[in-house]
């Protein structure tokens, strides 16, 4: 089902939470609202559930372009996931899954053997069927939030809305658990809006990003899109590390625009030991930092004394048997440049 | 794993204070009572509970307890949640309020409800006092009786001839128990899991039934049963409104004091123990219930 919300603000007395606001999602279509805290990501998945209420005349939430603005939550059949699960602590398992079949008007009430198979279906899916009888208290935080899913999807929502899907849980439990998203998605393919503030989890996860700052989203588009040619200096910023520069450093004559910034990834800087056409910039290794698979460099620079940070593989390390203090030039690969002064 | 510091020193003195202060205060007194019926022949013990005045008695307060601890039960509860949930303008003043039956001497209690709701009080004598009032306005004017005496009786409210009066004390006595304990746990309460049950499609009825009130439960049911264990032990505002007549309205606690009064103080401790065999037996089974609930979610599969 697609979804689409358009023009929708929300404010909280005086502080706003979302500023007309607009976003499509295609059916079937896995999308992360990425962005610090807040930025109002989680207020839009909350409007978007029906859980909370946009600012009155504000704009519009349609499910498969009919207008959902209105409907309640419960009606609204979407399914749900809270970042701390709230799985409910009296009731098994088995029963946490079965309550939404549970609780529907009695005419539509599944019988008890259908409640059943449906419980095992997706126990079956989330990958715990020996855990049916267990309580929440029993389980760890992984296995918490599969329940979650696992209940959401019982209603056989038309929507999955996930908020911080994986934000409680420790970090090799989260890469495992978003790969598995992933492939859950890819089977039942329901149209799905995941809110994290984790860049590489939206990129790792998410068909499109919608990166929301300051209450706006501030580019929407595939993870290669937004990484590749972000908006502004924001989505560049927060999309991972990088070395900010004052003035132009691409490919362009020097000296264009005076207010302009130029942002480099540490990986994109280039350590060489000599300056064949003149062009590199002369800077000092201050530190090396060991980081597995690749090496931190710090350096700084000899004419206005900048720190900057590089990031060279294991290889490319050992060729140049860089050592603290070593006197070296470094190239930009790859730059962005941004005209406007944006405040970060 | 670290090791437990101490806050209090000197545990063993502590310790040692502890048992020897809830020997003297709750133990002693209790194998007293007991010795003392002892002196009873299984015979004169029998025949002092089976007494039909006793008889009675015990279910006068048994059934007025109850009765009493459901309505606490059920409007405490609804207190509560109105309290926490539904701030209205002066909540604070109402949940100061709640306090009060704690803090008031039980007599005055008593005192209070019966100027009102006996024959002769305000609301117990209600529909007689309208029509004394207009019948003395209508003497300042001249006129003879204007409402004839009697004709309002239907609104009068009296408690004197019933044991109705017994259980509305004993509900205002037991009042804060409920509040007090189901207040906490509201406020604690995450408003997610409401979210999470609505999202899912359940109305509101089926989200109290099934995902709060049993959240509340344990709480709920020990200020029930504390509300229903201090109604069993009202004695001072009860004798103020209840007619006290032997094996009609007569309380417990008030055959005891009888018995004393009549020197037959192995009788008095015989129903003593009757009742505080009864209060046993319900503190043992709402802890067991209360520990069955709260374990349940624990039990492994």
């Amino acid at each position: 089902m697609s979804i689409e919300v358009r023009g929708i603000s929300k404010s909280y007395g005086a502080s706003q939470a979302l500023k007309d606001v607009s976003l499509k999602v295609k059916s079937g279509e896995l999308v992360a609202l990425l962005g610090p805290s807040g930025s109002g990501k989680t207020t839009l998945l909350r409007i978007i559930a029906g859980i909370e209420d946009a600012d009155p005349g504000s704009g519009k939430v349609l499910f498969d372009d009919v207008d959902v603005s209105s409907t309640d939550a419960g009606k609204r059949r979407i399914g749900f996931v809270f970042q701390h699960y709230a799985l409910f602590k009296q009731m098994s398992v088995f029963e946490n899954i079965a309550f939404g079949l549970r609780s529907k008007p009695w005419r539509e009430r599944p019988s008890n053997g259908a409640i059943r198979a449906k419980v095992e279906e997706l126990l079956t899916l989330v990958q715990l069927q020996n855990f049916a009888q267990r309580y929440p208290n029993q389980l760890s935080g992984g296995q918490r939030q599969r329940v979650a899913l696992a209940r959401a999807l019982a209603v056989e929502p038309r929507v999955l809305l996930l908020d911080e899907p994986f934000g409680a849980l420790d970090a090799t439990v989260r890469r495992e658990l978003r790969r598995w998203l992933r492939k859950l998605h890819d089977t039942i393919k329901v149209t799905t809006i995941f809110v994290t503030h984790d860049q590489e989890e939206a990129l790792e996860v998410a068909d499109r990003i919608a990166v929301m700052n300051n209450a706006k989203i501030e580019q929407i588009g595939s993870p290669e899109e937004v990484y590749e040619k972000p908006a502004n200096p924001f989505v560049y910023a927060f999309l991972g590390n990088y070395n900010l520069f004052h003035g132009r450093h691409d490919d362009t004559p020097r000296g264009q625009g005076s207010g302009a910034v130029t942002f480099v990834r540490p990986h994109d800087i280039e350590i060489l030991r000599e300056n064949p056409d003149g062009s590199a910039i002369a800077a000092r290794v201050t530190h090396i930092g060991f980081a597995g698979a690749a090496v931190n460099v710090e350096l700084v620079r000899h004419d206005d004394q900048q720190s900057i940070d590089a990031e060279l593989s294991n290889q490319a390390y050992r060729a140049l048997s860089l050592k603290q203090d070593d006197e070296v030039f470094i190239r930009l690969r790859n730059s962005h440049s941004f005209y406007e002064d944006y405040a970060i | 794993m670290a090791r437990a510091t101490r806050v209090i020193p000197g545990l063993p003195l502590t310790l040692g204070y502890t048992l020897l202060y809830l020997s003297l205060l709750v133990l002693l007194p209790l194998a007293a009572l007991v010795v003392k019926t002892t002196q009873l022949s299984w015979h004169e013990f029998t025949a002092t509970i089976v007494d039909p005045v006793v008889v009675a008695a015990f279910r006068l307060t048994l059934g007025a307890s109850v009765i009493a601890a459901a309505i606490n039960g059920i409007f405490g509860l609804i207190v509560a949640w109105v309290l926490v949930r539904e701030p209205f303008f002066g909540h604070r003043f109402f949940d100061a309020l709640i306090d009060f039956p704690f803090a008031l001497p039980t007599a005055v209690a008593g005192i209070t409800f019966s100027t009102l709701y006996l024959k002769d009080g305000w609301i117990g004598g209600l529909g007689d006092h309208l029509v004394g009032a207009a019948n003395s306005l209508a003497a300042r004017g001249g006129h003879p009786d204007l409402v004839p005496r009697g004709a309002l009786s239907w609104l009068d409210f009296p408690f004197s001839n019933t044991n109705t009066g017994i259980v509305i004390v004993l509900v205002f006595v037991g009042l804060p128990f409920v509040v007090r304990t189901v207040q906490p746990v509201l406020q604690e309460w995450d408003g997610e899991f409401e979210q999470a049950a609505h999202s899912l499609g359940a109305d509101g009825w089926t989200t109290f039934r099934r995902v709060i009130f049993p959240e509340i439960f344990p709480a709920w049911l020990s200020g029930v049963a504390l509300a229903f264990a201090r109604a069993i032990g009202e004695y001072g505002s009860v004798i103020f409104i209840a007619s006290n007549i032997p094996g009609k309205s007569q309380i417990v606690p008030l055959q005891i004091v009888i018995k004393l009064d009549e020197f037959r103080t192995s009788q008095a401790t015989a129903i003593g123990v009757v009742l505080l065999f009864i209060s046993l037996l319900v503190l043992l089974s709402i802890n067991g219930i209360e520990f069955w609930s709260r374990h349940r979610q624990r039990a492994v599969a």
